[in-house]
């Protein structure tokens, strides 16, 4: 009897943390799904400028915009609580990305800035540095990467 | 750039008057080409350290080395060495002092560069800001901490030769062995090693678990499934410029470090380095656990 109250005490206690870390996981699992769409922005950018798709440039614009809005809402993927070991989901995002917020905010913001400048170059008509422009959305990418996601 | 070009010119005569009868014409633009080719000799750079002035971890099964200080300073760095000494050093593993190296420094890739290039790489090295910190004593397991250990090692494994003419390949072919071999030394993270540390020859460029700082490096032989024989050699040329994979995430670690010089190659020197790699014997070998990848 005391055993069954200690029992469903527990379970009384634990299970809005468990929630909590379910809650959690899915967070990172969701964040994931976000950066890998912007892989697929990426490389759909990259298929058309090396590929013989002249007449799909203007999409670029499309692609482009995406990966800006979507810069805006990488900050808020990051939650307490969903670091690596917090959750039974593995993660590669380092410490670093609550330990420098403002820094982390920066290079979010790199990449809309960037991502804005390629749409304005593919309006314009700039086909000339396109090239450069996609280098430098790419930097933006590995900039972040360098600081604040693990290699595994 | 005019800043740039003064600096060289100040260094340039500088060289000219220490170097005295033995004058030679510094080119320290030629030099710049292989520094990026080289990917910045990154592995003399620590986190948050000065350029190039040492101190980086480079974790191995034998345990922790340090890189030395390759900037111009005459006291910690190696601007009292003369075209001989980087010459000895670089091709040949043996220090000023005439102790021999740990091959954690690649000189066995090194020993495969024309000696133009070498001073070439100095002329360029001695533009740069000298920066005065001591080198780091390394932090390895006994017997490998013994400097005549390098020695005898090096008895073993390092039998320097020269990268001969294949009058079957094309011209771009071969320098994109050469900048693949002797300069960027993509094998010494990319080729596993023995139980001595010696790179496995018939894995050439199969991938290593344990590359530098305990990083996996890839197989990057054409084999279609282990490798990279889906890639396009446009696809790895862009990988060589912008450090973007053909799936849209980006390389890391070590390499990205050696894609931001890589990008400053001129572009022939990219397509010359991807027309060599894709032409290697395909290896079949997974380095990567599935569980590892982040997808
Ligand atoms: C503001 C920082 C930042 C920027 C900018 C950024 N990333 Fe990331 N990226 C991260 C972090 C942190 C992770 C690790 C996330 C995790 O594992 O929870 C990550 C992970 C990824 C992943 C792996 C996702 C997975 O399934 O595990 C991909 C792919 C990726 N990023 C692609 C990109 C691309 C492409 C860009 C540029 C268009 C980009 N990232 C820009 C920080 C950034
Ligand atoms: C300092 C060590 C180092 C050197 C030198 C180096 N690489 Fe890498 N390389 C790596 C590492 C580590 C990775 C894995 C990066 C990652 O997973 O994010 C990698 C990844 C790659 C990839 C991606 C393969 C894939 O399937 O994802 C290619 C291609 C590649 N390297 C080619 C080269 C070539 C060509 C050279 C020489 C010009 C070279 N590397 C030199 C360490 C190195």
């Amino acid at each position: 009897m005391k055993r069954t109250i200690l029992i469903l005490a527990s379970i009384l206690l634990l299970a809005p943390a468990t929630l909590h870390a379910d809650r959690n996981a899915d967070l990172i699992k969701y964040r994931k799904a976000v950066y890998s769409s912007m892989k697929g922005h990426m490389a759909a950018i990259s298929r058309i400028l090396r590929g013989r798709l002249a007449e799909y440039t203007g999409h670029i614009i499309d692609h482009a915009e995406a990966l800006k809005q979507t810069a805006r809402i990488l900050p808020e993927l990051f939650p307490a609580g969903t670091g690596f070991g917090e959750t039974a989901v593995k993660t590669a995002a380092k410490p670093e990305v609550w330990e420098r917020p403002e820094e982390f905010h920066k290079a979010a913001k790199r990449l809309e800035d960037t991502s804005a400048d390629l749409a304005e170059t593919v309006r314009s008509g700039n086909v000339k540095a396109l090239r450069e422009k996609v280098g430098a959305v790419g930097k933006a990418c590995q900039r972040c990467h360098q600081q604040f996601r693990r290699k595994d | 750039m005019t800043t740039h070009l003064f600096r060289w010119g100040l260094a340039g005569l500088a060289l000219l008057l220490a170097s005295g009868l033995h004058a030679r014409t510094p080119n320290p633009i030629a030099g710049e080409r292989i520094f990026n080719a080289a990917g910045g000799c990154g592995c003399h750079t620590a986190e948050n350290g000065k350029p190039l002035s040492g101190g980086r971890p480079l974790k191995t099964p034998f345990g922790i080395y340090f890189s030395t200080n390759i900037t111009p300073d005459p006291d910690t760095g190696i601007g009292g060495w003369s075209d001989a000494d980087l010459l000895r050093a670089m091709r040949e593993g043996i220090a000023p002092d005439g102790s021999h190296y740990f091959p954690v420094f690649p000189y066995t890739a090194f020993s495969k560069m024309t000696a133009e290039d070498v001073l070439h790489l100095k002329d360029y090295l001695f533009t740069l800001p000298a920066v005065q910190q001591s080198n780091r004593p390394h932090d390895v397991w006994f017997p490998f901490n013994l400097r005549f250990s390098a020695w005898g090692w090096k008895l073993v494994n390092f039998h320097p030769e020269p990268l001969l003419a294949d009058v079957t390949r094309s011209k771009q072919w071969t320098r994109g062995r050469y900048l693949a071999e002797a300069v960027a030394h993509c094998g010494e993270c990319h080729t596993p090693r023995n139980g001595m540390g010696a790179l496995k020859a018939d894995w050439h460029y199969a991938g290593s678990r344990e590359g530098p700082e305990g990083e996996v490096a890839p197989n990057i032989t054409p084999d279609a499934e282990t490798g990279i024989g889906q890639w396009s050699k446009d696809d790895l040329t862009y990988l060589l410029e912008t450090g973007m994979l053909p799936d849209g995430d980006f390389i890391g670690g070590l390499m990205s470090e050696a894609v931001e010089y890589y990008g400053q190659l001129p572009p022939e020197d990219r397509d010359a380095i991807a027309e060599y790699v894709l032409s290697l014997p395909p290896v079949q070998n997974h380095v990567r656990d599935p569980d590892d990848l982040n997808e």
